[in-house]
């Protein structure tokens, strides 16, 4: 069996360039530890190398462009050029972002190099300018050819030729294996043994390579005779993944909100029995309503997270939530960006696209029922239907310095996101027992001295005068029968004026009736932040 | 509720009458396991309710009744026992809850349903729908216009029945019309503030709790932030008080959730 490898060089670059909208020929190297780790040829050509540092690199090259390493967005660019050739040539395996293997066509396509001249060809006019092809009788060494063969075209390696192939090409090479980790020590070791080729590395006799190297230098002798059957069977070739995606037109389009979640109903029922078909459940869909508005059409768009897993009724109930919202411009808070904007049109397609599926074994009911977080899902599901997605949280701890930062509340089956990490130690944060009551709004309060003056807190963080008495809001005077303070506090003196930047001193206060509070003083403004009622 | 069993017997109970359908099963059925199992979330039982350690013993509260309590701190450690049992809890009403002090008093807030704003047309669904699901519910009542409460007795006798058909129980912080059972939290003392020195460490208060019918109970209660509360001083006495109603007035009532 014939391999064909498609070699897209530097592929990193490629596809982080493509998501910054960076010319793909400008200078560009691929950062990971503060140390080059893939570089474009522009780069090369100013003498950016492999493995250099950060500022060596800029040094040599100061126009540079310098990305950050993420190997999921490289298979993520890599995943419309496996599509582009399967669509050409079924059976194709991604060995890694930037190289796939397919078998070689045959007679179809006339010949291995006007195979691979159509699929270059097709390539360059999806937009991959550098891709290379090399084809042989075994992985490894179409793999090499690839490598030699120049831009947009290929090397072919004819039938039982692999060993002649190989033989002049330099130790090197073995470094390109990605599941050799040990290479560079192995070309290090042959090198000292005064060998400089592959040839001269396969004609080593096997005991010599088995007393010696082992196992794994025995599967690398293997592939560097040619001999690598089970590497040509084994290109484990791809499904190419089920298209799930479920969508629904109108004709004409609708313009309420009943209207389009009546008629959505079979899609999502139909969209649901797709995935159940092939045992999956969608446990993140994002639904995306298209419309024709005055300014233009647009494309209303927000991914939903469901705790355990959508039906269809809940999936109905998501599109309601996501047109009122839009349509009434109140009701719930567009969170995080995530609204594509307001839907003030009528509604002309709804498209259900599952982002994350699950096997459905894993959500399967139990045999008496789901037991009772299934019935609090359902009873948290009809709350929420009554008073909006976003009135039913749920409580989570955070890291902070005042209680308020301390706790967040997540809508109810969102991800919490935390931004601030509690396992910080948070100094400047208040001891003692933990609020009972915590106000988002602080409420406004005045404290007074023994004098009747205010008290306040001067800028080297020094009190004013003794609090004797305090007023909560509106509410009448009491005495001050304890305090306890100042904490103070700087916070986001770098950031813009917001109400919590700024210098602050906080006090715990306890009026004559027992009630304590957290009191916070700012630029002579005293606030109420929580109560330890 | 003398001698009530112990946190984990009770805790074993239930988490038993979890693995049975609630509803599904007719009432018959529900009743046989029920006396087989001894005891559990049956319909229209009372069953004693699991109680934070300090609280075990003082507060009557049992399935399918109703408490109005006087403070946040009391509200929170009331339905503490039932969260650290592995039931589920809802907290309604309450926008200014303070979840650290929630979990330090041992509730499970990834057991928390947290409902903050209940507008005054939606509370009663919202209520309904929440003790559906829940084993106990701390209800913020709203309030009207003028502060004054918008629960009248009949409303709340349809909260009283379903939280009997589902064998939830109700903790109001605020005012309920005609509540048979009522706790407060009186003689509050802080210690650890020392006029601009310290902090605030405990606080130290007497728990009341008072029957429409028999003798107040009284125990002495300390908050810490070593250990979330405990009980001190000498054990519960009975003491002979006039009954419930006028005990917790609205001066008593939460006036800043009012606003």
């Amino acid at each position: 069996m014939r391999i064909l490898v498609g070699w897209c060089p530097d592929w990193s670059v490629v596809a982080a360039l493509g998501e910054a909208g960076l010319p793909p020929l400008a200078p560009a190297a691929v950062l990971s530890a503060n140390r080059v780790e893939v570089c474009n040829a522009s780069a090369r050509a100013e003498g950016v190398r492999r493995g250099q540092r950060r500022r060596d690199a800029q040094a040599r090259c100061p126009e540079l462009a310098l990305l950050g390493a993420n190997p999921d967005r490289d298979a993520r660019a890599f995943e419309p050029v496996l599509a582009t050739v399967e669509e050409l040539r079924p059976g194709v395996a991604a060995l890694r972002p930037g190289l796939l293997a397919v078998r070689a066509p045959g007679r179809f396509f006339g010949g291995e190099e006007h195979a691979a001249a159509i699929l270059a060809e097709t390539l360059v006019d999806a937009g991959v300018r550098d891709c290379r092809f090399g084809v042989a009788d075994d992985l490894f060494t179409a793999e090499q050819a690839a490598r030699m063969a120049p831009t947009q075209e290929a090397r072919v390696v004819r039938a039982g030729g692999s060993a002649a192939f190989l033989r002049d090409l330099p130790l090197e090479v073995l470094t390109t294996i990605p599941d050799l980790p040990q290479a560079s020590e192995l070309v290090s070791l042959l090198r000292r043994l005064g060998l400089d080729t592959l040839g001269e590395f396969a004609a080593l006799p096997l005991e010599a390579i088995t007393q010696r190297l082992g196992r794994p230098g025995v599967e690398v002798w293997r592939r560097v005779r040619g001999e690598d059957a089970t590497q040509s069977a084994g290109v484990s070739e791809r499904t190419p993944p089920p298209d799930l995606v479920a969508e629904v037109a109108f004709e004409p389009p609708l313009d309420s909100v009943e209207a389009v979640c009546f008629s959505t109903r079979t899609t999502a029922e139909r969209f649901l029995a797709e995935l159940a078909s092939r045992h999956l459940v969608a446990t993140e869909v994002r639904v995306e309503a298209e419309y024709d508005g005055a300014d233009g059409p647009g494309i209303s768009s927000r991914t939903w997270l469901h705790p355990r897993c959508f039906s269809s009724r809940d999936l109905i109930d998501r599109v309601h939530w996501q047109l009122q919202a839009h349509t009434s411009g109140s009701g719930l808070r567009s969170r995080r960006g995530i609204d594509g904007g307001a839907v003030r049109a009528p509604i002309e397609r709804v498209r259900f696209v599952p982002e994350t599926v699950e096997p459905a074994h894993a959500h399967a009911q139990g045999l008496w029922g789901g037991g009772g977080d299934d019935q609090v899902e359902r009873g948290v599901a009809r709350v929420q239907a009554m008073v909006g997605f976003e009135a039913v949280v749920r409580p989570v701890l955070q890291g902070g310095r005042s209680p308020s930062a301390r706790q967040a509340a997540v809508p109810w089956g969102e991800r919490a996101t935390t931004s601030t990490p509690r396992e910080q130690p948070w100094p400047g944060q208040i001891p003692g027992p933990a609020p009972v009551r915590v106000f988002a709004r602080p409420i406004p309060a005045e404290i007074h001295g023994d004098d009747g003056r205010p008290v306040a807190v001067s800028a080297r963080g020094a009190v004013t005068g003794i609090p004797a008495r305090l007023r909560i809001d509106t509410g009448s005077w009491q005495p001050v029968a304890a305090w306890a303070g100042p904490w103070p506090v700087d916070e986001q003196w770098w950031g813009a004026a917001s109400s919590s930047a700024g210098p602050a001193a906080r006090f715990q206060m306890v009026g004559v009736d027992g009630r304590a509070w957290l009191a916070v003083c700012r630029a002579g403004t005293w606030l109420i932040e929580a109560g330890y009622d | 509720m003398q001698g009530s069993p112990a946190t984990l017997g009770v805790a074993e109970e239930s988490s038993r009458a979890d693995q049975r359908p609630r509803r599904e099963t007719g009432q018959k059925l529900d009743r046989d396991l029920d006396e087989s199992a001894g005891a559990g979330r049956g319909v229209g039982r009372a069953v004693p309710l699991p109680m934070h350690p300090a609280l075990a013993g003082l507060v009557p509260l049992r399935a399918g009744g109703v408490l109005a309590v006087d403070s946040a701190a009391l509200a929170l450690a009331l339905v503490a026992g039932v969260s650290r049992a592995g039931e589920w809890i809802a907290v309604a009403g309450w926008p200014d809850l303070g979840a650290q002090a929630a979990a330090d008093l041992g509730i499970a807030l990834d057991r928390t349903i947290w409902v903050p704003h209940i507008a005054g047309e939606h509370w009663l669904e919202v209520t309904a729908a929440l003790v559906d699901v829940v084993r106990m519910l701390v209800l913020v009542p709203p309030r009207g216009a003028r502060g004054t409460s918008i629960i009248d007795a009949r409303t709340a006798g349809v909260v009283e029945a379903r939280l009997r058909s589902r064998g939830a129980a109700l903790v109001v912080w605020g005012d309920w019309p005609r509540c048979g059972l009522r706790a407060s939290l009186e003689d509050s003392r802080w210690s650890g503030p020392d006029d601009g020195l310290g902090r605030l460490q405990r606080r130290h208060a007497t728990l009341v709790v008072r029957r429409s019918a028999g003798q107040a109970v009284r125990a002495d209660l300390q908050f810490a932030d070593d250990v979330a509360l405990r009980r001190v001083g000498p054990e519960p006495s009975a003491v002979a008080t006039g009954g419930v109603h006028g005990s917790v007035g609205a001066a008593d009532l939460p006036r800043v959730a009012a606003r």
